[in-house]
């Protein structure tokens, strides 16, 4: 074991710089986690919206809508007046108005889809699109139920039924997972989201410096000359960059325990947990093949900082993926952390996507795919070290 | 008779267009100190690499201790020690940790590892060094932790290349006698260096190199024996003419006389009374002389006369 102990003690060596890497950007994580944290919350709250409604319809259908309405948001009664309704829209007395023109109920009844309602928002308000689902599938219920041959009575009560009683339920299939999840939770799904960067940066920047020394031609020539034969030495550097590795990542998972408590261990907890474990063979892999080229000290840190930089910023672990250019994610589906932030946001629920496990496997599946052949790279290129190093 | 510890025969090896290596033969026999002399870029590390199996070569055989070496002889590579020409030490371990890692490639009972580490570390004098990084070790300093490193496991056969390269004079005495040392702590030794006096003072057999070939090979009187000159006369003399040249030249044994820059050259073979002969000649002629050297041959000397070149560029 005696090239895993001196692996073991180069890594420690180096230590006290990565601890740095490790606290600086751990702080930062939580520092973002709890940012994103609050944000969440608040947006939680603004699902409660001030309605203003103008019933011109006055019919059993448009008095039960509003009540379904009024078990959620609160509903502010309004002369169907232009003028004032933007008035109060404008000082923002209400957020969102609806309007219930006649022949509501009738329309209903004879099946119309289209124009059933009129309403009045403020531009760009993403709760008031939130407000539109929730009437839309309100009167879509309704409308089952008649074609399903109940009374116009039956059919408002059991709709409104139905949705009072899952109306939690009904949100989280329209809305946002997120409002659903603990602020813990939360907390997990975006410190989860910035590992990649910190934890490939650690893992590049403690083993390629190991590896490049142990496969510097005079070295590597002289420890050939020994009795420790070769497989041997490989396995013990194996062995050794995956000790590395994990003891990494325990340390990423320690955190979130200390932080976010036993909610880690949850179900979701785990599945990122287990997503992150896919970014230690990359890394390692990564690792293997930068250090093929025996690169200098400085070198090194370039091209580490380059590749966890930049593979983080295209693939959408320092800005949401959300929010990055349909172009810039074209490149970023080339890239492992893509699949890794994708799966992340698959799980939170900030993906268009609905959580199910066949897409958690499949992106688990994409980021094997890509270890694979970051590790037949890494294959090549020491190949090709040998072969350079015998010239 | 005994197996050679070391059996080459015809060995080629080509970088590409160059022959580094051109049918070298070659026979170490147990508790020698073999001396590789030649020239940079004669073929000393490229022999090493081949006799090592680092390296591939075209043609020929080599045997250690009886046995073909390959990439995987294990048992063989567990009885060579190696001090590579460049430095081999990792830079994050210390003097210590250094001797105790290389050692431990060999060595894995861990009591008899550390008395190892330890006789090691005294050997080559490293003890107030041993919590030091190679870093902070001054060029003689390092070749010892090299050598170190090289020697710990006790090997048998202990290969050192250049060892002494880039080191102050002090630092190189002590590695001379201690691999004298080692040698008589049973340890068959092949050494190669470009500097005569290193070789001619340690080694008990010196192949003379050149261009990959095995010029001359015995010991540093046999080689001498080899070649024409004995004994080198110089005498300071003001001048001289073509007439006392001519009658110097015909004095027995001589077989050279040269005269420039205010020295008279007299190269004899063979004789044992030369000194004398030429100064009676010069006594009798009246010539008055200043300071007298008379030389025996050198290795350069060896190595001038077989390749037509000097030894030291
Ligand atoms: N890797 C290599 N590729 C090409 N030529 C080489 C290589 N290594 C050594 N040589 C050449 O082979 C010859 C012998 O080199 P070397 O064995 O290092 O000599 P020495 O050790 O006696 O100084 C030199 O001419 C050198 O330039
Ligand atoms: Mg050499």
């Amino acid at each position: 074991m005696q090239v895993f102990k001196a692996f073991i003690k180069t890594a420690f060596k180096s230590f006290p710089s990565i601890m740095l890497y490790f606290i600086i950007f751990t702080s930062l994580a939580l520092l973002m986690a709890y940012a994103y944290t609050d944000t969440t919350s608040s947006s939680f709250k603004s699902v409660e919206l001030q309605i203003g409604i103008v019933d011109k319809d006055h019919s059993a259908a448009s008095a039960a809508l509003s009540e379904y309405l009024d078990s959620m948001h609160e509903l502010i009664s309004l002369e169907n007046q232009k003028e004032v309704l933007l008035d109060r829209l404008f000082y923002r007395d209400v957020e969102y108005i609806l309007v219930i023109p006649e022949g509501f109920e009738d329309n209903l009844l004879s099946g119309k889809d289209t124009n059933l309602f009129e309403t009045v928002q403020i531009p760009g308000i993403y709760s008031s699109a939130f407000v539109d689902q929730q009437i839309n599938s309100y009167l879509k219920t309704v409308k089952l139920y008649l074609s399903g041959g109940y009374s116009l009575e039956d059919a408002l009560s059991h709709s409104t039924d139905t949705f009072l009683d899952t109306a939690n339920n009904v949100q989280i299939v329209n809305f946002n997972e997120d409002t659903q999840h603990s602020a813990s939770l939360v907390g997990i799904f975006s410190f989860y989201q910035f590992i990649p960067y910190v934890l490939a940066s650690m893992i590049l920047c403690g083993l390629t410096p190991i590896l490049t020394t142990f496969w510097q031609k005079d070295l590597a020539k002289r420890i050939s000359c020994s009795s420790t034969s070769l497989i041997s030495r490989n396995l013990q550097l194996a062995l050794g960059s995956v000790t590395y590795a994990f003891f990494n990542w325990g340390l990423f998972i320690l955190t979130s325990r200390i932080f976010y408590g036993a909610e880690v261990f949850s179900e979701k907890g785990l599945l990122c947990i287990l997503n992150s474990l896919m970014l230690l063979p990359l890394s390692v892999a990564l690792s293997l093949i930068i250090s093929s080229f025996s690169p200098s000290w400085n070198a090194t840190n370039m091209i580490n900082n380059i590749l966890s930089l930049g593979m983080s910023f295209i693939c959408g672990v320092f800005i949401p993926q959300s929010q990055l250019g349909e172009n810039v994610l074209a490149v970023a589906k080339f890239l492992p952390f893509y699949w890794y932030i994708k799966n992340n946001d698959l799980i939170s629920g900030s993906s268009d996507e609905l959580f199910t496990y066949t897409a958690y496997w499949q992106n688990i599946g994409v980021q094997l795919l890509f270890i694979g052949a970051l590790f037949a790279i890494a294959l090549v290129a020491s190949k090709m070290r040998l072969a350079r190093q015998e010239a | 008779m005994s197996t050679p510890v070391i059996k080459i025969e015809n060995l080629v090896k080509r970088y590409s267009d160059l022959v580094a290596i051109d049918h070298f033969n070659l026979e170490i026999k147990d508790g020698e100190i073999f001396g590789l002399l030649g020239p940079n870029g004669s073929g000393k590390t490229t022999t090493i690499n081949c006799i090592l199996s680092l390296l591939s070569f075209d043609k020929g055989t080599i045997e250690v201790f009886g046995k073909k070496m390959h990439p995987d002889s294990y048992d063989l590579k567990r009885q060579i020690g190696i001090v590579m020409q460049n430095v081999a030490v990792f830079d994050t371990l210390t003097v210590y940790e250094n001797i105790d890692y290389f050692c431990g490639l060999y060595i894995k009972d861990k009591n008899l590892r550390k008395q190892y580490v330890e006789e090691a570390i005294a050997f080559v004098e490293l003890d107030q060094f041993r919590k030091f990084y190679p870093k902070k070790l001054s060029g003689g300093l390092l070749r010892r932790l090299n050598i170190a490193c090289g020697i710990a496991h006790k090997p048998k056969l202990i290969i050192l290349d250049e060892p002494t390269v880039a080191v102050d004079p002090q630092s190189r005495n002590k590695i001379l006698e201690g691999i004298v040392e080692l040698n008589r702590q049973g340890a068959t030794i092949i050494y190669t260096s470009h500097y005569m006096e290193e070789v001619e003072q340690i080694c008990t057999r010196i192949a003379i190199m050149d261009s990959g070939k095995n010029i001359a090979c015995g010991t540093a009187d046999e080689l001498k024996q080899m070649i024409k000159k004995s004994e080198k006369i110089t005498i300071e003399i003001s001048s001289i003419s073509d007439e006392h040249m001519k009658n110097l030249l015909s004095l027995p044994h001589v077989y050279d006389v040269d005269y420039s820059n205010g020295q008279l050259n007299v190269s004899c073979s063979g004789g044992r009374h030369n000194l004398i002969h030429v100064l009676e000649y010069l006594q009798q002629q009246d010539l008055s002389f200043g300071r007298v050297y008379s030389e025996l041959p050198t290795l350069n000397d060896v190595f001038l006369e077989v390749t037509g070149k000097e030894l030291r560029d």
